[in-house]
C-alpha cells in the first residue's frame, strides 16, 4: 500500500507557484524567505548517553571528528574518535549533515531548515537560517509563505564547504542554499537545478571542489562542472531515491547508491551507469573510498559493503545488532569510524 | 484509680464464676455457629488490595483504568529445547498454546499476542512505499519455503526482543488480563488461573522438545497462594509442638489439652468472625491464624501456671481459679487490648491487605480475652489440673532451680549496670545497621517467592532471553481531547522521553512519538534523516493513524509513555520516579500536556514503597505510644514501670531492622506488619513480669528476691511461651514462599529476643529506677 507523508503536501506546488509569481511582481527575493528568527530554541541536553543516541552525519578534519544526529547533538573529538565531548548547542531539532571545512569552523543543517555554525570549535554557536513551520493562526488569513511553502518544517538534509566561506546547504523539496561569506547570507539557489518536482537533494559530493555531484529522490542526479555555479541533470539509471554518491579517487569514477541496496557505478563522469551486483535489499545510506580500490557502503540493518575492486563487486557483512549505519569515514590513522542508530562507533581493523 | 480498676475486676469475676454454665454454653454456641461460618473462608488475593489505593500514582491510574492496562498480563515463554523456533513442530505447539489462551478465564481477548495473531504484523518499505503483513502468512503451510517466510517476516517485524528471544529459541505468548473476568462481577481467581495455566498449557505442551516458561502478576499470586495454603501444615506442627512442649513443662495431659483446644477455639472465632465481615485470608494474612493461637497459648500458660501455685498453696478449684482470675485478669487484658490497638494501627496503612491484616489480628486478639483469659480459668475452676501438675509445682516451689537464682542476678545493681552498658552499645550498633534499612524489595524477580522456585527460574529466563525488561513504570500524559498527537504534546513527550532515557536505572521508553517518528521513516524511504516529529500538522497527523492499541486512548486525550527499567529495585524506583516529577513540574501545562505518574508494576510498586515509607514511622510511634498508654493505664501512671517495659522492647525494634539489613529484607508488605506485631506480642512478657514482681515488692521483700519469685512463676511461663512459639514459627523459615520464610526469620527473632529482653534487661532497668517503682502506690495488679 502506498502512504504519503510528506508527499502529500505537494498539492500546494501550485499555491507556490502563484506565491512565487506574486513576489516576483513585488520584486522580492525569495532568497530572503530566512524565518531563523521564529525557530523555537531550546538548548540541547547535555547527556552522557549522547554518543549511544542516533546519529546521522560525521565529519572529519585531520586528528579532529564532528558528529551530529538528534535532538540537536553535536560531539566531537580532537582524538581521531576515541573520546567525545558533546558541544551546547542552542537547539533540540534533529541536525541531518555536518562540514567541517577546517580545525574551526564548523556547519551544522538540520530540519525546519536550521544551519548552524560555530567559529570556535564547537563552544559557541550561531543560528545562521531558519525555515520552521509556523502553524497558520486561527481566523488569520492564509499566508502564502507560512501556509504554502512545502520546504517550511521541512529539513536540510546535507552540506557542504569548500573552504570557511563558501558553501551548499541542501534538502527536502529540491532547497539548495549556497553563501560565499561564511553563512551570514544564504541564497536560494534551488531555481539553477533543472528540478521542477522538487524532489529532496539528500547529498552533494566531491573530490576536488570544483566538480560536484549532488543525488537525490526518484533517482535525481546533477553535476557541476564549476564548483556549483551551474548544475546539469544527468540521466538516470533507477527511478528510486539515491542516498549517497561517492567520487572515485580517479576523478571520473563515480559511484551513487540508495534505496533496496541499488548500487550504480560510472566511470564517464555518470554520463553512463552501470548497475552493481548489490548483497543486499537494505537500503545504503552512507560510504567512503578508502583508496582506488577499497570502497565501502553502510546503510539500514547495520549492512556493510566492501569492495575491493574500486565498486565492481561487494561483499557484504552485518552487524549483529542490525542497527542501521547512516555515515562512515576513514580518520586520521586509517580507522573507519561510523554513526547511526547505535551511536557513534570506532571499527575495530579487523571489520575490513 | 487503682480501687476502681480494682472493682472491676472484682465484678467480671463474679460475673463470669457465678454464671460457669451460662458463660460455657455461650461460648460454646458461638464456636459452633463461628466455626461454621470458618468453613467458608475463601483464599482472596487482588491486584487491587496489595496496592495503596489512595495513593496519588494509584489514583491517577484508576482514573485512567479502562483505557490502560494495568500492567496485568502474563508471559508465556515457549521455549524450543534443541534448535531455533523456524521448525514446522514447535510453530504447531505454539499456535495451539495461542488457541488455549484464549479460552482461559479473565484474558483480555483482543490484545493478545503470539507469531499467530494477526496484530503482529512486519512493514517493510520499497520504491511504492509500504508493504507489510502478518508474520506467519495466511498461506502458511510448515513447509521450509514457507517457514523461511516466517524467519524472515520476523526479522523485519521488529519483535526480536519482544515476542521472539535474542537467539530465536524462544517466542511469548503475550496475555493480557482483565482483574474481573468478562461477564460477571466476580474478581478473577488468580489460583484458578494459575493452575488453569500449569494444567492446559504448562502440562499439556511441555515435553522433552518443548520448555513452557511463565512469568506475570497473575501467575505470581497462584503461585504464592499455593504456597501460603501449605503454611495450614506449618499451622499444624505448630500446634503438635506446643502440645508436646506442654506435656513436658505442665505435666498433665488435662491442662495441655484445654490450653490447646481453647486455643484452637480462639482462630476458629477469629476465622469465623472475618468470614461474617466478608474478609478472606490472602498470603499476607495467613499468619495471623498462627499469631492468634501463639497469643492465646502465651496467655493460657500464664494462667495454668499459676493456678498451680494456688493449688498447691491448699485452695480448692473454684476458689484458685477466682485467684487466678483475680491476679492475672487485668494484667492479661491489658496486654490483649494493648496487642489489639497496636494491631489495629497497622490500619493507617492503606493497603488493603495491611489493614485487612490488622483487622484479623486485632479482632483475633480481643477474641482471646473471651476464649482463654476467661474461659480456660474457668474450665480449671471445673476440671481442676492433675495431682502429678500440682506436685510438679510444688517441688519446683520447695526446690528452685538454680537457674532462675542465677538470672535473678540481673536484678543486682552492679550487674544492673553492667547490662544496661551492654544494652546501650547493641542499640547503637543496632541504630547504626538500621540506617541501612531500604524499603521495597531488593532483589530480581518476584522476591515474595524463593530464588529458585519455578517463577523466579521462568522470569530469570524471559530476562535474559529477551531485551523488554519485565519492570515496566508507566507514565500518562493527559492533554486535552484530541490533543494527544498534537505537535506540541508529542514534542513535550519527545523530550520527556530522551529525559527519561538519562535517568540510570531506565532501559529504554516507548510511546506514540515512537510510532510516529519510525512512521515519518518509514514513509521517507526508511531515511533515518527524517526520524523526527514534523512540526507540520497534517504530516503528523498521518503519521498516527495506525497507532498500536494502549498508546492513545479513543477521544486522544490520554496517551502513556511507557519506561523500562533495569530494576524494580526501591532507590531506583524513586530516582526515576522523582525524574519524572521533577520534569512534570517544569514542563506540564494543561492546555497541552501534564505527565501524571503512574501506572505499569513498578508504578504501583514505587506507589506502595512510597505509601509503606511514609507510614513506617508513623505507625511505629503510634504502636509504641498505644502500647506505653495501656501500660501507664495498667501500672497507675509508673513512668519507672512503664520505663521497665518498653526499653526491651524498643532494644527488640531497632535489632529486628538490624537483623532485616543483614537478612537483605526491606521494609514492605510483607514485613512492616512483622515489626509492629513483635511489639505487641513482647509487651505481653514484660506486663507479666513486671506486675507479678511488683506484688511481691508490695509485699516488701527486695528487689533481688521479688525478680526471684517472678521468675519462679512467671518467668518460666515467659520462657516456655517464647520457646515453643519460636520454634513453632521458625517453621515457616522452611515455606516455599519467601515472604513468609523472611517473617518466620523476624518473628523467631522477636519472640526470643522479646523474651530475652524481658528477662535480662527488664529487672536491670527495674534496679536502676527501684525507689521509683516501690514509692508509687501498689500496682493495681497486686491485692
Amino acid at each position: 500500500m502506498k502512504m504519503s507523508g510528506w508527499k502529500g503536501l505537494k498539492y500546494s506546488r501550485c499555491a507556490l507557484f502563484l506565491a512565487v509569481l506574486s513576489t516576483f511582481f513585488l520584486n522580492i527575493s525569495v532568497a530572503e524567505t530566512n524565518h531563523k528568527d521564529e525557530l523555537v530554541l531550546r538548548p540541547a541536553m547535555i547527556s552522557s548517553k549522547v554518543t549511544q543516541s542516533l546519529l546521522l552525519d560525521l565529519a572529519v578534519q585531520g586528528e579532529s571528528l564532528a558528529a551530529v544526529g538528534e535532538r540537536g547533538h553535536v560531539i566531537l573529538s580532537k582524538d581521531n574518535g576515541r573520546s567525545w565531548m558533546q558541544s551546547p548547542t542552542p537547539v533540540t531539532i534533529m541536525l541531518t549533515g555536518v562540514a567541517m571545512p577546517d580545525q574551526n569552523n564548523l556547519f551544522v543543517v538540520g530540519h525546519e531548515g536550521l544551519i548552524m555554525h560555530s567559529g570556535d570549535a564547537g563552544k559557541t554557536w550561531e543560528v545562521q537560517y531558519g525555515n520552521p513551520y509556523v502553524p497558520a493562526k486561527e481566523g488569520a488569513e492564509d499566508d502564502a509563505f507560512g501556509g504554502g511553502d512545502p520546504r517550511a518544517g521541512a529539513p536540510l538534509l546535507d552540506v557542504w564547504f569548500k573552504d570557511a566561506n563558501h558553501g551548499f546547504a541542501l534538502g527536502a523539496y529540491g532547497a539548495l542554499l549556497h553563501t560565499q561569506d561564511g553563512g551570514k547570507s544564504w541564497e536560494d539557489w534551488s531555481d539553477r537545478m533543472d528540478n521542477e518536482d522538487q524532489w529532496h537533494l539528500n547529498a552533494l559530493a566531491t573530490e576536488d571542489k570544483e566538480l560536484l555531484y549532488i543525488v537525490g529522490e526518484k533517482g535525481m542526479i546533477f553535476r557541476s562542472l564549476d564548483g556549483g555555479e551551474s548544475w546539469q541533470t544527468l540521466e538516470s539509471p533507477y527511478d528510486g531515491s539515491l542516498f549517497g554518491v561517492l567520487v572515485g579517487p580517479g576523478r571520473d569514477e563515480v559511484m551513487v547508491f540508495g534505496l533496496q541496496g541499488k548500487i550504480y557505478r560510472s566511470t564517464n563522469r555518470g554520463d553512463s551507469w552501470v548497475q552493481v551486483n548489490s548483497p543486499t535489499d537494505n537500503s545504503l545510506m552512507g560510504g567512503t573510498f578508502l583508496d582506488g580500490r577499497n570502497v565501502v557502503l553502510v546503510g539500514n540493518n547495520g549492512v556493510i559493503l566492501y569492495s575491493r575492486d574500486g565498486g565492481n563487486s561487494f561483499d557484504m557483512q552485518q552487524m549483529k545488532d542490525r542497527l542501521s549505519i547512516t555515515a562512515i569515514q576513514r580518520n586520521a590513522e586509517g580507522r573507519l569510524v561510523m554513526v547511526g542508530q547505535a551511536g557513534v562507533r570506532l571499527a575495530s581493523p579487523a571489520m575490513k | 484509680m487503682s480501687k476502681k480498676k480494682h472493682g472491676f475486676v472484682r465484678r467480671s469475676e463474679d460475673v463470669f464464676f457465678n454464671h460457669r454454665p451460662i458463660y460455657i454454653a455461650l461460648i460454646f454456641l458461638c464456636t459452633l455457629f463461628l466455626g461454621w461460618k470458618a468453613l467458608f473462608v475463601t483464599l482472596d488475593s487482588s491486584l487491587e488490595k496489595m496496592v495503596p489505593m489512595a495513593h496519588p500514582y494509584i489514583e491517577n491510574l484508576f482514573e485512567h483504568k479502562d483505557e490502560l492496562s494495568l500492567g496485568n498480563d502474563l508471559r508465556i515463554a515457549v521455549e524450543r529445547v534443541d534448535g531455533d523456533i523456524f521448525n514446522a513442530d514447535y510453530l504447531e505447539v505454539l499456535k495451539k498454546i495461542t488457541d488455549e489462551v484464549f479460552y482461559l478465564d479473565g484474558v483480555n481477548k483482543s490484545g493478545v499476542q503470539s507469531l499467530w495473531t494477526s496484530n503482529v504484523r512486519w512493514v517493510e518499505v520499497t520504491e511504492d512505499g509500504f508493504i507489510g503483513g502478518e508474520v506467519i502468512p495466511p498461506d502458511y503451510d510448515g513447509s521450509a519455503e514457507s517457514l523461511r517466510q516466517v524467519q524472515a517476516n520476523v526479522l523485519r517485524s521488529g519483535q526480536v526482543g519482544r515476542l521472539v528471544a535474542d537467539n530465536f529459541k524462544s517466542s511469548i505468548v503475550y496475555v493480557p488480563l482483565l482483574d474481573q473476568a468478562e461477564d460477571s462481577p466476580e474478581k478473577l481467581d488468580y489460583q484458578a488461573l494459575s493452575h488453569a495455566l500449569e494444567q492446559k498449557i504448562r502440562r499439556q505442551f511441555e515435553g522433552p522438545e518443548i520448555r513452557v516458561h511463565i512469568v506475570g502478576f497473575g501467575k505470581k499470586i497462584g503461585d504464592m497462594i499455593d504456597g501460603a495454603a501449605e503454611v495450614g501444615g506449618f499451622f499444624l506442627i505448630g500446634v503438635v509442638l506446643t502440645f508436646i512442649f506442654l506435656l513436658l513443662d505442665v505435666r498433665c495431659l488435662r491442662s495441655a489439652i484445654i490450653i490447646v483446644g481453647t486455643s484452637i477455639v480462639a482462630v476458629v472465632w477469629q476465622m469465623g468472625i472475618l468470614t461474617l465481615l466478608g474478609y478472606g485470608i490472602d498470603p499476607y494474612s495467613m499468619l495471623v491464624p498462627f499469631l492468634i493461637f501463639a497469643i492465646a497459648v502465651s496467655h493460657s500458660v500464664q494462667i495454668v501456671h499459676s493456678f498451680a501455685d494456688e493449688k498447691v498453696d491448699g485452695y480448692d478449684n473454684f476458689m484458685a481459679g477466682r485467684l487466678v482470675f483475680r491476679s492475672l485478669f487485668a494484667p492479661g487484658a491489658a496486654a490483649l487490648v494493648g496487642d489489639a490497638i497496636g494491631f489495629f494501627t497497622l490500619y493507617i496503612i492503606d493497603i488493603r491487605v495491611i489493614q485487612e491484616l490488622a483487622v484479623a489480628a486485632g479482632i483475633g486478639t480481643l477474641i482471646v480475652t473471651f476464649t482463654n483469659l476467661v474461659l480456660v480459668k474457668v474450665i480449671f475452676s471445673y476440671v481442676g489440673i492433675s495431682d502429678k501438675a500440682i506436685e510438679h509445682a510444688r517441688e519446683r516451689r520447695r526446690k528452685p532451680s538454680i537457674v532462675w537464682r542465677r538470672i535473678a542476678h540481673f536484678a543486682r545493681p552492679e550487674i544492673a549496670w553492667l547490662s544496661i552498658g551492654i544494652a546501650a552499645v547493641m542499640l547503637v550498633a543496632g541504630l547504626y545497621e538500621a540506617r541501612e534499612l531500604k524499603t521495597g524489595d531488593l532483589d530480581a524477580g518476584a522476591p515474595e517467592l524463593r530464588p529458585d522456585s519455578r517463577y523466579n527460574l521462568d522470569d530469570a529466563f524471559i530476562t535474559e532471553n529477551y531485551s523488554v525488561s519485565a519492570d515496566v513504570l508507566v507514565v500518562m500524559v493527559e492533554t486535552p481531547e484530541q490533543g494527544c498527537t498534537r505537535y506540541p504534546a508529542m514534542e513535550a513527550m519527545d523530550r520527556f522521553m530522551w529525559f527519561m532515557e538519562n535517568v540510570e536505572g531506565v532501559q529504554s521508553t516507548v510511546s506514540i512519538v515512537t510510532v510516529a517518528k519510525r512512521y515519518i521513516t518509514g514513509t521517507n524511504e526508511g531515511n533515518l534523516k527524517w526520524q523526527e516529529l514534523p512540526a507540520v500538522e497534517e504530516v503528523l497527523n498521518s503519521s498516527v493513524q495506525t497507532v498500536p492499541e494502549g498508546l492513545i486512548n479513543t477521544d486522544c486525550s490520554l496517551a502513556p509513555v511507557i519506561i523500562f527499567l533495569s530494576d524494580h529495585k526501591a532507590e531506583t524506583l524513586k530516582r526515576v520516579t522523582s525524574a519524572v516529577e521533577g520534569f512534570a513540574h517544569q514542563n506540564n501545562d494543561k492546555a497541552i500536556a501534564s505527565f501524571v505518574l503512574a501506572s505499569g508494576n513498578a508504578g504501583v510498586e514505587a506507589a506502595t514503597n512510597d505509601t509503606i515509607s511514609a507510614a513506617a514511622n508513623t505507625m511505629m510511634w503510634f504502636v509504641y505510644a498505644i502500647v506505653i498508654l495501656v501500660c501507664l493505664m495498667t501500672f497507675d501512671w509508673s513512668v519507672a514501670g512503664v520505663t521497665c517495659i518498653i526499653t526491651p522492647l524498643v532494644l527488640t525494634s531497632i535489632l529486628c531492622e538490624a537483623l532485616m539489613v543483614h537478612f537483605g529484607m526491606g521494609v514492605k508488605v510483607a514485613t512492616l506488619p512483622v515489626i509492629a506485631l513483635g511489639v505487641g506480642i513482647g509487651v505481653d512478657y514484660g506486663i507479666y513480669i513486671f506486675s507479678k514482681m511488683c506484688e511481691y515488692l508490695d509485699e516488701g521483700i527486695e528487689l533481688e528476691e521479688a525478680y526471684f519469685r517472678t521468675l519462679c512463676l512467671t518467668g518460666k511461663a515467659v520462657a516456655f511461651t517464647a520457646f515453643s512459639l519460636s520454634v513453632g514459627v521458625g517453621t515457616w523459615i522452611f515455606s516455599d514462599i519467601k515472604f513468609q520464610a523472611d517473617m518466620g526469620k523476624l518473628l523467631t527473632f522477636m519472640f526470643a529476643w522479646n523474651m530475652v529482653g524481658a528477662l535480662w534487661l527488664l529487672p536491670a532497668i527495674a534496679n536502676v529506677l527501684l525507689k521509683f517503682i516501690v514509692d508509687k502506690p501498689s500496682s493495681s495488679a497486686s491485692s
